[in-house]
């Protein structure tokens, strides 16, 4: 899609990030920094759940480490751009999806009565998160559920591009977030729980970033990430938080890999939105 | 904001009613319930809008990627595939672009691997089937890769998976791929097989009927899960002089806040939606001859669908639960019934309310009892889905 006629700006305004022993984007890029200070330690604790204190305790407790995983992004990257929480349009991307409850279903099915439980059904939906966000923080916008394999960040980000320069809404917040797959699955994708989120905005005051739009094009990875998040559906989120790094480097342009096939161009911006 | 229409230059699916396009808007003329037996065993009573005859298998180079959905996914395009075949001489496959929905992509395969799997009550389960690919069969973009491999495109694909109402809203990721030029031809839909997680989720929910449902009827007893595969393509112009089969003129997507099964009893959310759909056409609701309803045939979302119908439309405008001889195809609905309500388009008839008479007193809206031949100008399809997901599709006829 290079060569197409100029395109509406777009411009990153908050972020969010949540992996077990990574509570949010300041302990990833302080363990980034400076690796032997004061950074937590690696979490390998499949019990360790996000805070996710915008869902209701009773309406968590039947909901996946995904589910809370997409919340908490979603909630860290609106609050840190100062988007309103029942304003912004939502747009959750997700590789596999409820797969943990999935699996869990299917064993239900295998014993006694063969039926599996409501509030889990009601739970194993692609859009759960979607649908749980927009009623705890009363948001009745635009939300959707995105999946593309291994570009299903790209696709999730050229959905929420599309959304501003379409002028379809002002504000929108994307995620993608895994956790990991169960037995007997794992071995096919044997990835930890992370969850990514990038607020997008229309407005340039305040940005971090400006933002183009995804494009099919292939470029080198440059950017490295941690070694545990190497080859995550959540890899190239990671690329481009770490593209736009807050103050003290050199801002550049630079091509950020999405994903084997497609890329994007970020342009760092000072606080008054000044690349 | 009043939207761009775009064209509708083809379509295509099997469903219970029928495996072509043909067979289906037969069915539909007649009334006929394409309800039968669930393809597979389950621990209650229950029928399901299954595609009649066996399923044909994937062909062998593309056969690593199987699984029920994969399979419909195939069999549904076989008529819209000489018309994206032309899409892609006409723009290039580059730019012609995939967005598909679906509620579970191919869960059904990791589900058989499963019971095999745990099945055999071995204390040490076997080593899986060397033939079970779970990131090709299983995830929701393995049965889109199916599609996009068999007919060699290149443009952005992904799949939107809202539940209920994911293959509504492919239009609106439709619009905007090509208002901001970023494609010039987008195949949409919708695919879902019959699996045991729905028959069963549903069932566990209390809301499966064992008899045919009976969409916005009194008593109704719930619903039937149904399966299809039904595309669509939107190109930015018509070919040549010919006439579109519709055009999209809008699509209104909302969020109840309210409940993760449940409708806003009000409806306010649905209404929103169609409202909506409505302004980005630039229209009102006295233009609409026919709303294609969600109605599932469950007590609470009939209720709720036909009070925000009623506020909206009177109870003058013909409104029609095709789901009655469908089934609810979950995540591929929104797809199938587009297509329905563009046959209303083009040929001029509504279809009848199978089984909704007589109506619960509830109900406020019209439901027609016979097939009623009228011209058409615009007709609305809703969607509607857990979460609180809303989507409603605003079409108007291809000559306008």
């Amino acid at each position: 899609m290079s060569g197409q006629p100029s395109m509406p700006a777009v411009y990153l305004h908050g972020r969010g990030l949540w992996s077990p022993g990574i509570p949010d984007v300041a302990a990833y890029l302080a363990r980034r920094e400076d690796p032997s200070a004061a950074a937590p330690a690696d979490s390998t604790d499949r019990a360790e759940r996000p805070a996710c204190d915008v869902v209701h305790p009773r309406m968590k407790r039947a909901t996946s480490l995904l589910t809370q995983t997409s919340i908490e992004v979603m909630t860290q990257a609106a609050r840190d751009a100062g988007f309103a929480l029942d304003q912004c349009a939502t747009v959750f991307g997700s590789e596999h999806g409820e797969i943990q409850i999935a699996v869990e279903q299917m064993q239900m099915m295998q014993e006694g009565s063969g039926i599996v439980s409501p509030a889990r059904f009601k739970n194993s939906v692609h859009n759960t998160a979607a649908g749980l966000f927009s009623i705890s923080v009363v948001n009745r916008g635009f939300t959707t559920a995105i999946a593309a394999g291994e570009h299903t960040f790209a696709m999730s980000l050229l959905e929420a591009w599309m959304l501003l320069a379409d002028g379809d809404v002002d504000q929108v917040v994307v995620s993608i977030a895994e956790e990991p797959l169960p037995t007997p699955i794992h071995d096919f994708a044997p990835h930890v729980a992370l969850g990514v989120a990038l607020a997008l905005g229309t407005k340039a005051e305040g940005a971090l970033a400006k933002v183009g739009a995804p494009e099919r094009r292939r470029v080198e990875n440059g950017i490295e990430v941690p070694s545990r998040f190497a080859g995550h559906p959540g890899e190239g989120a990671l690329r481009l938080l770490e593209a736009v790094r807050p103050m003290g480097r050199a801002a550049s342009v630079t091509d950020v890999a999405l994903s084997s096939a497609w890329s994007v161009r970020v342009e760092p911006l000072d606080a008054a939105g000044r690349s | 904001m009043v939207r761009q229409p775009y064209p509708i230059t083809a379509y295509g699916l099997c469903c219970g009613l029928g495996r072509t396009t043909a067979e289906v808007v037969g069915a539909l003329h007649a009334g006929t319930r394409g309800l039968r037996e669930v393809p597979f065993a389950v621990p209650f009573e229950a029928i399901t809008g299954t595609v009649p005859g066996d399923v044909p298998p994937l062909p062998p180079h593309l056969a690593r990627k199987e699984s029920r959905t994969g399979r419909l996914a195939l069999l549904g395009l076989q008529d819209v595939r000489d018309a994206v075949h032309a899409a892609k001489e006409r723009w290039g496959t580059a730019r012609v672009a995939t967005v598909l929905g679906t509620s579970t992509g191919g869960i059904d395969r990791t589900e058989t691997v499963h019971f095999d799997w745990f099945g055999r009550g071995a204390p040490t389960p076997p080593a899986l089937p060397s033939d079970y690919v779970y990131l090709e069969q299983h995830p929701f973009h393995a049965f889109e890769d199916l599609v996009v491999a068999d007919l060699g495109l290149e443009g952005p694909a992904f799949v939107v998976s809202t539940a209920c109402s994911s293959s509504a809203k492919v239009f609106s990721s439709a619009r905007r791929l090509l208002d901001l030029g970023l494609a010039d031809a987008v195949l949409v839909g919708g695919v879902d097989g019959l699996c045991n997680t729905t028959v069963r989720g549903f069932h566990s929910l209390g809301v499966m009927a064992s008899e045919p449902c009976r969409p916005f009827g009194v008593d109704r007893p719930g619903m039937n899960v149904g399966e299809a595969a039904a595309y669509l393509l939107l190109e930015r112009e018509p070919r040549g002089n010919e006439l579109p089969k519709a055009w999209l003129r809008g699509v209104g997507e909302t969020s109840d806040a309210y409940h993760m099964s449940s409708p806003d009893p009000e409806g306010l959310g649905a209404k929103r939606a169609m409202e909506a759909a409505l302004a980005q056409a630039g229209v009102g609701p006295e233009v609409v001859g026919y709303v294609n309803a969600h109605g599932t045939g469950t007590k609470y979302n009939d209720a709720a669908e036909s009070k925000a119908l009623h506020a909206l439309f009177g109870a003058e405008v013909p409104v029609v639960s095709t789901k009655a001889l469908t089934g609810h195809t979950l995540g591929a609905c929104g797809a199938v019934e587009a297509i329905f309500s563009i046959v209303a388009l083009e040929q001029g008839w509504i279809p009848a309310g199978v089984g909704s008479h007589p109506l619960d007193a509830e109900v406020e809206v019209h439901v027609p009892e016979t097939v009623l031949e009228r011209p058409l100008r615009f007709v609305l399809s809703n969607a509607f889905a857990f979460g609180g997901n809303n989507a409603s599709v605003l079409l108007e006829r291809g000559a306008r």
